[in-house]
């Protein structure tokens, strides 16, 4: 029986741990927010153990055999990441803006909320992008699509070819 | 010559050579003309850009 991620490489490690330890502190905060309504006072804490666990895998770091380099493939894969997470905050943020009125006391779990949620994401999208996939969507779906887009740009409709037959016959004359 | 090998001599990881070799991962120009330095042919001969790549 092969152990869970032990065909993993080191940065899919690292980020299994990240997003399994985020989910943990998701399932806390929800169980933390179901209980206490009002006070925000345990959120700073949430935040230390978060912020806390790339602690947890630096010392994965000093007793792996793995190959630890980080290179041109795992930076780009990050960047798909954090794009797609940085969006689901910026989202978030203007959703929490539009919806609640500023108060710093009552967003503060929000915020939190939706800090926790995309780096979720930004570690979901890079395991994803590591299995071979090339964006959330399935990759079925991703092949129709750039077919079709194969065709519209390989066979312009036919209004198209007539405003580029005029533009060209105005062009000659001038 | 292993995918290790490879990954040491054009500076990137075993893994991302294997994702070249897989067709899951285009190299940027650095590391395409690393690989074509490091088997000391032309850069055509390593990789081919097939026209018909987004029909498939």
């Amino acid at each position: 029986m092969t152990l869970i991620m032990s065909n993993f490489t080191y940065r899919q490690k690292e980020i299994t741990i990240h997003l399994l330890g985020n989910i943990a502190i998701l399932n806390l905060f929800a169980v933390y927010l179901a209980l206490y309504h009002g006070p925000h006072k345990l959120v700073p804490l949430f935040l230390f153990v978060s912020w806390y666990l790339p602690h947890i895998y630096s010392m994965l770091k000093i007793h792996t055999t793995d190959d630890t380099r980080i290179d041109e493939r795992d930076y780009q894969i990050e960047a798909a990441g954090t794009r797609d997470g940085f969006g689901l905050m910026s989202f978030g943020v203007f959703l929490l803006l539009w919806l609640r009125d500023i108060n710093a006391s009552m967003i503060l779990k929000e915020l939190f909320l939706i800090w926790l949620l995309s780096r979720i994401v930004i570690d979901g999208k890079q395991l994803r992008l590591y299995a071979g996939h090339a964006s959330w969507l399935p990759d079925g779906f991703l092949e129709w699509s750039r077919r079709q887009t194969l065709n519209r740009i390989s066979k312009p409709s036919p209004r198209l070819r007539a405003t580029a037959t005029r533009f060209v016959e105005r062009k000659g004359r001038q | 010559m292993t995918q290790q090998d490879l990954a040491v001599l054009i500076f990137v990881t075993r893994q991302t050579v294997n994702a070249i070799e897989g067709d899951k991962y285009s190299p940027s120009l650095e590391v395409a003309f690393r690989i074509a330095q490091v088997f000391g042919v032309p850069l055509e001969q390593v990789f081919h850009y097939h026209t018909s790549r987004g029909a498939r």
